[in-house]
């Protein structure tokens, strides 16, 4: 089963131009994408997808329905800050549009708890009892990085955006467990959303007047943010796979 | 800065997240760029699915169900 282990520059991938702010942003995502891609992978070839898939939701749901509630203390530090610091100013208009946007329900991430119920999720249970640390660290850490570095961290948070599933992969997923298809709702809208919401993100980003220590900002939430997730996700599928693997794992 | 450049890749090909020679141009300059803790967490990911056993496929990137 054990492969070689990917080296992340010889993957074939479109080129991006080495200039600005999003370009240097996007080659660092490029080094943890093959890994970020990874835990979905093990879901879709695992033989209990059906069984893991909504443990495999609903980890990712706590980052998910955490972002409007970041982004809003993220646009209120960013207003206090903006008549003397150009970079929060411009971070105050992008997120008083981008909010309303990532709602996804009358409350914030509504929709995907709805899905989550489809799938016979217990989502009080979710918002009630304790987190997964990975989740408690990605949350927390964006949530002081905004209140004591700079609200702008907030980017490297919604970088998950840049990396929205494909239609055609949530379709085999679907067929592949055989669950209710309201159970994948929100994975078919992010599909067509999201390759709108990451242009947008990156078109902020290279309008902003960052400097260098900005931009290691937003890398380091973004690099992060996609590890913890990574290893949440792991958690998911490495607890449905062959004892022997799992054991090794928690070695 | 030069030291820590060199460190980077250094600690990148020891975790085997880079096999191959000489890294082209664009990559070079990017992991010149990184910063510790972003090496740290590429580090770290990297054990986690090695542990796992979890192997490469050959399109992650058709994989992706995020949040």
């Amino acid at each position: 089963m054990a492969r070689a282990p990917t080296n992340v520059c010889s993957r074939r991938r479109p080129r991006v131009p080495m200039t600005g702010a999003s370009a240097r942003l996007t080659r660092k995502i490029e080094l943890i994408r093959p890994a970020y891609g990874t835990p979905g992978r093990l879901l879709l070839e695992h033989p209990r997808a059906t069984e893991l898939y909504p443990a495999y939701l609903a980890a990712g749901a706590y980052v998910a329905i955490s972002m409007v509630p970041l982004m809003e203390p993220a646009l209120e530090r960013a207003r206090s800050l903006a008549p003397d610091d150009p970079v929060a100013a411009g971070l105050v208009q992008y997120l008083e549009e981008h909010i309303p946007e990532e709602m996804h329900g009358d409350e914030a991430g509504a929709d995907l708890l709805a899905d989550l119920e489809v799938l016979g999720v217990d989502v009080h249970a979710l918002r009630t009892g304790p987190l997964p640390p990975q989740a408690a660290a990605a949350i927390g850490t964006q949530l002081f990085r905004i209140r004591h570095a700079h609200p702008v961290s907030i980017l490297g948070f919604l970088c998950t955006e840049l990396q929205p599933p494909k239609a055609a992969s949530v379709e085999r997923l679907i067929e592949r467990t055989g669950l209710p298809r309201d159970g994948f709702r929100q994975l078919l809208l992010h599909s067509e959303v999201d390759g709108v919401h990451g242009p947008e993100l990156l078109a902020v980003i290279d309008a902003l007047p960052l400097e260098p220590w900005h931009e290691q900002l937003i890398a380091s939430s973004a690099l992060e943010t996609m590890a913890l997730l990574t290893d949440l996700w792991l958690d998911v599928v490495a607890a449905g796979r062959p004892a022997a693997v799992v054991a090794a794992g928690a070695a | 800065m030069a030291q820590q450049s060199g460190d980077n890749e250094q600690r990148l090909r020891e975790a085997n997240l880079i096999k191959s020679g000489p890294l082209p141009d664009e990559y070079a300059a990017v992991v010149k760029d990184l910063a510790p803790e972003h090496v740290d967490a590429l580090i770290a990911v990297r054990k986690r699915l090695d542990e796992v056993e979890a192997g490469d496929g050959p399109s992650a990137d058709e994989c992706m169900f995020p949040p």
